[in-house]
């Protein structure tokens, strides 16, 4: 089974896309969306798609550099674009992108199956094998990855895959490594520094925008949504409760 | 030219001849007036003397003294003799002094041979006119006809009454005779002219030339100068002459002899006139055509190259900075100021055009009907119908292939796929009574067409070949590559055309006959796609219809290659726009 990751802004276009093929049948299942750039590189190293399907006109990060981005940290990952005619100028910039294929919205199912034939194949001859780390991470090193994640994790573009190339290491097992050494997975902990640092900035009534590009989620869709799951209340009523202490 | 100067040059010689002429008439004219006014003059100073020498004469004591007494003696007729004698010394022409006492007495000082007719003298028609004068002085000839000399010789006779110097009392006449003819030889030797002649009142010559007393008449008996043209042998000449106021003398000069001759002078002149007036005709032609007639050919050469070019140029003649310079100055001026309004004319005719292109794709706003779409298409999946979907989606593909800005040129496989989406709806509209076919060869599924150079004939084949045959029809698209050029086919078995229609058709996208004689014709689809085919490749022929009236319609369109590069550049260009 191959994993399929949908991208786009547009809940409709990510719902029509996951209802209208036949996933099974191409031996592929869809196994995330995200409603924006910011999202899909917070999740992208949990879900580990091979295929993704990637919306050009996204707000606060388009798939243009979403897809500069990714082709860097996922080599192997296979990008369809899927574009409207209003995204011409975006397209003629991916022509220098090693993007899989180009599909024009309105979709067209047989394209997209078509299309989908073409990227199995593909992947079907990349070797399967995954060099494996066999070089030890000293727990030191964890110590200082854990600094890094605090000092970077403003930018937005901060992810496991990002820190593991930084470093030097395999992301999984980088993953593995992280968990057992700190009890937490990779992007709890980065979610856990980001969500901290908002709390103080709610505290001193900052505009929910303002913190969410200072804490690196520059989204504030995907940021209100992480603020709830690990406050369990909204931004908003969070900031009316720590203000009216 | 040289024949306008040749014109030029003769009409001024003739001019030049004849004002001679008449210049030399003119002068002579005036040399002959001022000759015979000479002699006038002469002639009167001369007989004022004379008249003065009477006068004296008149006064002298022994004169008075014969005149007075009531009878004569010898003796006072001597002194009176000796006392005319006494005044007549200082004068030669003087003939002869006569003294006429009132009592027909007279006393003559002349020797020789005198005629005096002293009864008509005493007779009172004669001398009242002398007597009633009131002293003043007559010239007549030969006493008025009361005295001849013997040897006939001519004389001139001062006539005047004479008067008692103490009792003023009028006592008798005083005739002085003059020898007119030696006078006058005297005058005319200081004129020093041929011509001139001097004739008494009755015509009978006195002196100078006498050929031209030959042409005496009565004309010549006028106190102005007269002037006669006479034809004498086989030349013209003038003649002029007057008769003297108070005298009986008729003065008369004859010109035309060559005697007096205009300064050879004034001709020089005239020729230098000529030649100076040629001069400067050749002078200010070659002028003309140098800075007037060559810059202006040159600038209509510049002008009808300009015309031929098609275009609205500006003169690239080289002309002096003259008037004419300044003239095509301007004019070019006036083509920039015209170019230009033509520039911004366009220039704003592009921006409105943008501006409404641009206005337009907001109303269509693909983004927003492709995501309506999407979502329709989504609930109808989520609702389980297939078939809602299926359409949904088919429209969505026919509009973003048909709404397309990315290009003016497809490829012939997405026109393809446009025409059948466009017919998977129709047949959504209509059921079965369409099928279509295609037979596309695979080397033509690249090939570059203008956009939507198909959909046009497709909808004509159901509107007006299937529809309006009511059973089911077939259309087939076929393209093949013949000799690099695409063939594209668009066959139906709908109503057909009878062959008028055909023609008439035909003719019409020749552009024979008028576009719109009924309104809309039913060919505005084809004749949209012929003309734009025309605008793309610049070409005729590219076009066959075959139709059989009832069986079949079969248009068969011939697109040349297009060249892509230039085109997608351009293309390129107006999106990064």
């Amino acid at each position: 089974m191959y994993r399929v990751m949908l991208i786009d802004d547009e809940q409709s276009a990510r719902r029509l896309l996951r209802a209208s093929i036949d996933w099974e049948q191409l031996g592929m299942e869809v196994v995330g969306e995200a409603a924006s750039g910011i999202e899909a590189i917070n999740v992208i190293d949990e879900m580990k798609p091979d295929i993704a399907f990637v919306d050009i006109s996204m707000p606060f990060m388009n798939g243009i550099e979403f897809t500069e981005l990714a082709t860097k940290r996922y080599p192997n990952l296979i990008i369809i674009i899927l574009t409207a005619f209003d995204d011409f100028e975006y397209a003629r910039k991916c022509v220098s992108l090693p993007v899989f294929e180009y599909l024009l919205k309105p979709i067209v199912r047989l394209e997209v199956k078509e299309t989908l034939e073409r990227a199995k194949e593909k992947l079907d001859s990349i070797s399967s094998v995954s060099t494996e780390q066999t070089e030890e991470i000293e727990a030191s090193a964890i110590d200082q990855i854990k600094k890094y994640i605090h000092d970077n994790y403003s930018d937005s573009k901060l992810n496991l895959t990002a820190v593991a190339q930084e470093f030097g290491f395999s992301s999984s097992y980088l993953s593995r490594k992280f968990k057992s050494e700190t009890g937490k997975n990779f992007v709890e902990y980065l979610t856990e520094c980001r969500m901290e640092r908002a709390m103080e900035l709610a505290a001193v009534n900052t505009k929910m925008f303002s913190a969410s590009s200072a804490v690196g989620i520059p989204d504030p869709n995907y940021f209100g949504r992480c603020f709830k799951k690990y406050t369990g209340m909204s931004y908003s009523e969070y900031v009316i409760q720590q203000c009216t202490k | 030219m040289a024949g306008v100067f040749a014109v030029f040059g003769i009409a001024f010689a003739v001019s030049l001849l004849a004002l001679a002429e008449k210049n030399q008439k003119d002068y002579e004219q005036r040399e002959a007036e001022t000759i015979i006014n000479g002699v006038k003059e002469s002639i009167i100073a001369n007989m004022d003397n004379y008249k003065a020498l009477t006068r004296i004469i008149m006064m002298d004591e022994d004169v008075l003294k014969y005149q007075r007494y009531k009878n004569v003696n010898p003796g006072m007729t001597n002194d009176a003799h000796f006392g005319v004698q006494r005044v007549l010394n200082v004068s030669t022409e003087v003939d002869s002094v006569l003294l006429i006492r009132n009592d027909g007495t007279y006393m003559n000082t002349g020797h020789g041979g005198y005629e005096v007719d002293i009864n008509r003298i005493q007779d009172w028609s004669w001398r009242h006119v002398y007597i009633n004068s009131m002293g003043k002085a007559f010239v007549a000839m030969n006493g008025n006809d009361t005295i001849k000399k013997a040897d006939g010789q001519q004389m001139a006779t001062i006539i005047r009454p004479t008067y008692d110097l103490y009792t003023l009392r009028q006592t008798g006449l005083l005739m002085m005779n003059i020898s007119i003819e030696a006078m006058l030889d005297r005058i005319l030797l200081t004129q020093q002219h041929d011509s001139l002649c001097i004739l008494s009142n009755e015509g009978s010559y006195l002196a100078g030339n006498s050929s031209i007393a030959d042409y005496f008449g009565v004309q010549f008996l006028n106190a102005d100068i007269v002037r006669e043209e006479i034809k004498d042998k086989t030349e013209f000449r003038t003649v002029s002459g007057m008769l003297m106021k108070d005298m009986p003398f008729v003065i008369m000069c004859g010109t035309g002899e060559g005697n007096v001759s205009i300064p050879t002078e004034t001709l020089t002149i005239y020729a230098m006139l000529l030649v100076a007036f040629i001069a400067s005709v050749i002078i200010a032609s070659i002028y003309i055509t140098n800075s007037i007639t060559r810059p202006i050919s040159n600038m209509v050469e510049a002008m009808e190259r300009t015309k031929n070019s098609g275009w609205v140029k500006t003169l690239d003649a080289e002309v002096k900075p003259n008037e004419i310079g300044m003239l095509k100055d301007s004019f070019n001026t006036v083509i920039e100021r015209q170019n230009d309004l033509f520039d911004s004319l366009m220039e704003q005719e592009k921006a409105a055009q943008k501006a409404e292109m641009l206005v337009l794709h907001e109303q269509i706003k693909p983004h927003f009907l492709y995501n309506s779409l999407e979502t329709i298409n989504f609930m109808a999946l989520e609702a389980g119908a297939e078939e809602v979907s299926l359409a949904v989606e088919t429209l969505g593909s026919f509009y973003r292939n048909f709404l397309s800005k990315g290009s003016r040129e497809i490829e012939l496989k997405r026109e393809i796929s446009i025409i059948q989406d466009y017919l998977k709806l129709q047949k959504l509209r209509y059921g079965d009574i369409i099928s279509d076919e295609y037979n596309i060869e695979e080397n033509t599924k690249n090939f570059l067409l203008p956009k939507l150079t198909l959909q046009p004939l497709v909808e004509n084949c159901i509107y007006h070949g299937i529809r309006l045959k009511g059973e089911p029809g077939v259309i087939r698209i076929s393209s093949k590559m013949i000799d690099d050029k695409l063939h594209l086919t668009v066959y139906d078995t709908g109503v057909g055309m009878s062959p008028e229609v055909l023609e008439g058709l035909l003719a019409e996208l020749q552009g024979k006959k008028a576009k719109f004689d009924n309104g809309l014709p039913k060919s505005f689809g084809l004749r949209g796609t012929v003309e734009r085919l025309r605008y793309y490749y610049n070409g005729d022929d590219l076009v066959t219809i075959r139709s059989v009236e009832g069986e079949y319609t079969e248009i068969e369109l011939v697109i040349p290659r297009i060249n892509i590069e230039g085109e997608g550049d351009e293309d390129v260009q107006s999106n990064a726009n």
